[in-house]
């Protein structure tokens, strides 16, 4: 048995008569992070969503942390795992501060809020923040609810999408630091940059695993393109 | 917002309620003195307790609906769960002639039961989608109900006076200890299990796919939520009649005061809820004392332009 942290084999997912997904083999090992790119409707979101074991109805066999995440209790998976959706939502006005009771790990979040400088925004509510700002608080939630990140797995999509430069780059810094310390990551995104920093990009087109290199073996013009950005 | 903060709040609401409780205690058509007319605050007090343990019921009840939705916009009263309620207490009557008024608790036990019907066919049809979808929903289940209820009553001549004080909220004026007991249990048991569940609401404030990898078992703490939300709210109904916008309003100022983390938001709301029932009925009885006014009537009076309010606030 690998050491894979992240596993699946013949993953296919249908809706409404179409295959999403279709015979997806993977695997991330501890101290790796794949970004998946690909353009809109690839299914890139639908393969984050099965491992994190949100979609019941997949089909093939998915092990995270040699876990079947659609038959064991999400108390225990979330000892282990974190999700950061495409779009995050609140539905309460939380201030920035009191947003970090939601976290099992407060006083780390405060400093992912420092990292991503938000401090003097701690009294702010979120619906006073900008779409990058509010992004930051909800991967700073997503960030420390792991503790340790040794052994543990994030499933970030699209985690810089609306940031600025800076704050895209700290993405990139903690995704490799998390790795550092053990992690596997999982990602999805168009950003250039930060698929290049990962150890290895996968390219996904209708479903269907099409390429699967470390970043060098891919050139930044046929990257741009695999992204979908013309 | 700091708990000891958020606690004091607390601890306020229930100094103005105990004070409004003995302002209600000894205010009415005859007046109370001190130490003097033991029978008439023995008449009283059964309806100011109904007043808070009802108001409270619908505070935490609203709050929990709200979040369980995660929509401002959500009220057991709005979206059709009191309707319910009395459509059950209607047909118990119609099928049960006056042994039901031998078995009270049998009245309680139907108001849980429609109300749980309307609440189930409402996740069904309403609960994923807009606030919109969830709002006009409720409103067919409610001109439902409420249609079920009128037609119960206009065939059941004997039980036509009671079901129509119902629907106008006027049971709380008939509150005696042994008809109050089996309900204000309940409401107090399903307003204290809703707030236990303060944590996992406030994670499904996450959306339900955050939540679930939070470690929430989504369904089953909606399942919960929505079965003690209807058993509040059913409890409450069998107390007072049926009464919109408490559930509503309440929540809203509680939110406004210590901010949206469930388990001291759902208490405060329900001091608050409490607090505004009493107040609405007893200025109801004692505004014109000859001509007495429903505290839904009051309610209606206070809460709809809130409701006008928030939804002018919100967006989708």
């Amino acid at each position: 048995m690998s050491n894979a942290l992240i596993h699946c084999s013949k993953l296919s997912v249908e809706q409404q008569g179409s295959w999403i997904l279709n015979d997806i083999h993977l695997e991330v090992l501890s101290g790796q992070s794949l970004g998946i790119v690909g353009p809109n409707g690839a299914g890139k979101t639908t393969l984050l969503r099965s491992l994190a074991g949100l979609i019941p109805h997949a089909q093939g066999a998915i092990r995270i942390k040699e876990c079947n995440p659609l038959k064991t209790s999400p108390e225990i998976l979330s000892e282990f795992l974190t999700y950061l959706p495409q779009n995050p939502i609140s539905a309460w006005d939380f201030t920035v501060g009191d947003f970090g009771e939601l976290s099992t790990h407060p006083d780390l979040y405060t400093h992912w809020i420092n990292r991503f400088k938000l401090k003097e925004k701690s009294g702010s509510k979120l619906s006073q923040l900008s779409g990058g700002e509010k992004k930051s608080v909800h991967l700073s939630l997503a960030f420390s609810v792991l503790g340790n990140p040794l052994q543990k797995i994030l499933f970030l999509d699209e985690p810089t999408a609306a940031l600025d430069h800076d704050r895209a780059d700290l993405v990139s810094s903690a995704i490799k630091e998390f790795t550092s310390a053990g992690a596997a990551v999982l990602c999805t995104t168009h950003d250039l940059s930060l698929a290049q920093s990962c150890h290895e990009i996968l390219v996904l087109e209708a479903g269907r695993i099409v390429r699967k290199n470390a970043p060098a073996g891919i050139s930044t013009a046929e990257l741009i393109k695999l992204i979908g950005n013309k | 917002m700091k708990l000891s903060n958020r606690l004091s709040k607390v601890r306020r609401g229930i100094f103005v309620l105990f004070f409004l409780g003995l302002w209600a205690l000894a205010l009415g058509s005859a007046g109370l003195g001190w130490g003097h007319d033991y029978q008439l605050l023995a008449l009283r007090f059964p309806r100011v307790l109904a007043a808070v343990v009802a108001g409270f019921a619908l505070g935490v009840g609203g709050g929990t609906q709200q979040g369980l939705f995660r929509n401002p916009l959500a009220d057991p009263g709005l979206t059709g769960v009191f309707g319910g309620a009395l459509l059950g207490i209607a047909i118990i009557m119609a099928g049960g002639g006056s042994w039901v008024w031998e078995h009270t608790w049998a009245i309680s036990l139907a108001a849980f039961l429609g109300a749980s019907a309307i609440s189930i066919l409402l996740v069904i049809v309403g609960g994923r989608g807009s606030s919109s979808k969830l709002l006009l929903t409720g409103l067919g289940l409610n001109a439902f109900a409420a249609a079920g209820t009128l037609i119960i009553a206009n065939l059941f001549s004997s039980s036509r006076d009671v079901l129509l004080s119902g629907i106008t909220g006027d049971w709380i004026g008939l509150a005696t200890f042994s008809s109050i007991a089996w309900p204000m249990g309940l409401c107090v048991m399903a307003s204290l299990f809703l707030i236990s569940q303060g944590r996992s609401l406030d994670q499904l404030s996450l959306g339900e796919d955050v939540a679930q990898t939070r470690g929430l078992d989504v369904n089953s703490v909606r399942r919960r939520g929505i079965l003690f939300t209807a058993l509040a709210a059913a409890a409450a109904t069998c107390l007072v009649g049926q009464v919109a916008f408490i559930g509503l309003i309440a929540p809203h100022c509680a939110r406004l005061l210590i901010g949206p983390r469930h388990k001291t938001m759902l208490l405060l709301s329900g001091i608050i809820g409490a607090i505004l029932l009493l107040l609405a009925d007893t200025l109801g009885r004692s505004v014109w004392p000859q001509t007495p006014l429903s505290a839904a009537a009051m309610t209606a009076l206070l809460g709809a332009p809130v409701f006008i309010w928030i939804a002018s606030r919100h967006h989708e």
